[in-house]
């Protein structure tokens, strides 16, 4: 019989920056091009194979960004086992901002495992920020793996859910 | 045309025969000279005379035409003119007429009213549904807007429309209601009313307290600090795909609750149309019940028992929990307390002021029951001593039961009690214990066919309602069957 396990993760990042997308697109595999935005806070789940005997429920806690970076609520960081910190590649004040989220996590719920992403890749015309930024961001957290992702089409999203979901196993 | 010109004047007589013999001779010569010429200008005039002819004929043609067009140009002109008149006087008249509206918004109600009315009434007879399409949320507007400014006018208005309706729904319901309970009420055994007497309560408000309805539908038990969900149990026993994430968003709300509101108070109660959400933490998990209907008395303190009870004995296993489902205890039977707390939830024993009235009157009747029965065998012993020459009635009447015994052919009760011996008998036999009566059906108004007497053995067949129907065989007899009445059979 398989195991099963379950874990909390968290999305973080600014207004905007496709948090939700991402979780809509590992999800259920879909993407809208409208705009919703999150209020307080979205849980969705997805059950991942680990291995025959390892079965991993993630419930994603998809918080709500906010324009300026006013922090997220500290109660819902609490009992995550890892976080993916999300920044729109159009946009390079959403990369800075994620600083502030990584303080919040770490006086919450400390030395949980880190998945940084930058987002928007489809938009490549407009893209700011390049993958020696976000390196050199990743540095400051504890991360455990970079990518640049598309909800829109799907690129390396699941990827880097299923990154950070060995981690927590 | 001359030619020549006369150069002197003679008398008139001569001059005037001299004149035509000139102008004889002019003739001559011009028709000497002339006389082609003068035929082909003669033809040539009368070609010019013709053409002259010609030319005002059509001129006279034209000069019509052009009268005729003349006239109706005339005629355009005028029509043109009155027109433009007219066009100028609706101008004027428009003008004045906006001019009007624009100075007074009630100049232009007034010539619009007249006609509103059978506008609309006309546009709702043609396309009613349009009609209502247009006008119904203007009049949910308009009436939201009534309600505000004028509800009592509105109240009134309406009053008499729906009041009566209402009032009687109102009555029927109650009437239904009431109905109802009392039914429930008359079904209610005697002890039950016996025990809310006892509580000192009135049997209805032991019934209602006792039967208000609710059910618990499903009970939660959750990782508080993850929000995790530990187990569940339904009463419907349903799978529901999405629990996780109900347990998901019912600790975000209690967190976002608890982060808005303060730290000091919990967030106990979640009411959504008729189910209630009752939350009950402890340490490490918290325990969220869904019912629908009213709480039961005593319910919410079951919850905080149970969910500390749980926490309180896995202590270890809960607060180390990191997601791995198979380290938990097993605790969904911990949580069926919750799911059907109806045994456990009973109403309460009696109080101690009700357990002590409830022993005075145990322990008097006890007392009277003594002293009743101490003056009784008092009374007996000593009764021959205080009157010995009175004949003893008592035993007067003992004897007379064994009279009437005797005196008729059916056995009496006392026989029933003290049975004589029989022999030991097959399962389908029977034994007569008394004189019986065979009768020809089950019942005493049927025929007496033969008499059985104590101690006669005979073959039951079948029973039916208290009767047996049996076969007697007696020795130089035939066998006969009928039916006995089985109070007097011993088997």
């Amino acid at each position: 019989m398989s195991t099963l396990i379950q874990k909390k993760i968290c999305l973080l990042g600014d207004f905007s920056v496709g948090k939700t997308s991402l979780t809509e697109r590992f999800v259920y595999n879909r993407f809208s091009e409208r705009y919703i935005s999150t209020i307080g806070v979205k849980i969705s789940r997805k059950s991942i194979v680990i291995s025959p005997e390892v079965t991993l429920n993630i419930l994603i806690w998809d918080l709500a960004g906010s324009e300026e970076f006013t922090g997220v609520q500290s109660s819902y960081i609490q009992g995550a086992k890892g976080a993916i910190f999300v920044c729109d590649l159009t946009r390079p004040k959403t990369l800075e901002s994620l600083e502030k989220y990584n303080r919040q996590l770490e006086d919450a719920t400390p030395n949980i495992p880190i998945a940084l992403v930058g987002n928007k890749t489809d938009l490549a015309s407009e893209c700011k920020i390049d993958r020696y930024s976000l390196e050199k961001e990743a540095r400051k957290f504890n991360t455990i793996a970079i990518t640049t992702t598309s909800a829109k089409t799907g690129r390396n999203v699941e990827s880097i859910f299923e990154a950070l979901a060995k981690e927590l196993v | 045309m001359p030619i020549f010109k006369k150069t002197q004047s003679e008398p008139k007589d001569k001059a005037s025969s001299t004149q035509e013999a000139d102008d004889a001779l002019l003739h001559a010569v011009r028709s000497i000279l002339v006389g082609q010429e003068r035929d082909r200008l003669k033809e040539l005039e009368d070609k010019i005379l013709s053409w002259k002819d010609e030319i005002e004929a059509s001129d006279k043609e034209s000069k019509d035409r052009i009268d005729n067009i003349l006239d109706e140009l005339n005629t355009l002109d005028k029509n043109s003119r009155e027109n433009r008149f007219k066009s100028r006087a609706n101008t004027s008249q428009i003008e004045s007429l906006l001019r009007k509206s624009e100075e007074t918004k009630e100049g232009l109600i007034e010539r619009i009213a007249p006609v509103m009315a059978d506008l609309v009434k006309r546009s709702v007879q043609d396309s009613p549904h349009e009609m209502g399409k247009i006008l119904g949320p203007a009049i949910g507007s308009a009436l939201r807007q009534q309600i505000r400014t004028e509800k009592d006018d509105l109240v009134d208005a309406l009053y008499p429309v729906i009041g009566e309706t209402i009032t009687k729904s109102i009555i029927e319901a109650l009437s239904e209601f009431t109905k109802n309970i009392d039914r429930r009420l008359r079904k209610r055994k005697p002890q039950e009313i016996i025990t809310a007497r006892l509580q000192g309560v009135s049997p209805g408000e032991l019934f209602f307290r006792d039967n208000l309805p609710y059910q618990i539908q499903r009970v939660f038990l959750i990782h508080r600090n993850s929000g995790l969900l530990l187990t569940q149990v339904s009463a419907s026993g349903e799978p529901n795909a999405d629990l996780d994430i109900i347990s998901g968003m019912l600790t975000a709300i209690r967190d976002f609750a608890k982060d808005s509101f303060g730290e000091s108070g919990e967030l106990n109660e979640i009411k959504h149309g008729d189910q209630l959400i009752l939350l009950q933490t402890s340490q490490d998990i918290y325990v969220a019940s869904v019912l629908n209907g009213t709480i039961p008395q005593g319910y919410n303190a079951l919850l905080s028992l149970v969910v500390i009870e749980v926490n309180t004995k896995y202590e270890d296993e809960l607060h180390n929990f990191d997601g791995d489902m198979d380290k938990l205890p097993p605790l969904q039977n911990e949580l069926r307390p919750l799911l059907y707390p109806y045994d456990i939830l009973k109403p309460a024993g009696l109080s101690r002021k009700q357990k002590r009235s409830t022993f005075i009157i145990i322990l008097s009747f006890l007392l009277f029951l003594l002293l009743s029965t101490f003056y009784c065998i008092f009374t007996i012993r000593l009764w021959p001593y205080a009157f010995p020459s009175e004949t003893p009635h008592p035993t007067a009447t003992i004897v007379m039961p064994t009279a009437t015994m005797t005196q008729t052919p059916h056995p009496t009760v006392t026989k029933t009690l003290t049975p004589t011996p029989t022999p030991t008998l097959r399962p389908d036999q029977g034994a007569a214990i008394g004189n019986l009566n065979i009768r020809s059906g089950p019942g005493t108004d049927n025929t007496v066919l033969d008499i059985l007497y104590e101690g006669e053995l005979f073959i039951i067949l079948r029973e039916s309602h208290g009767w047996l129907y049996i076969r007697h065989e007696a020795e130089g007899e035939d066998p006969l069957e009928g039916w006995v009445n089985a109070l007097w059979v011993t088997r």
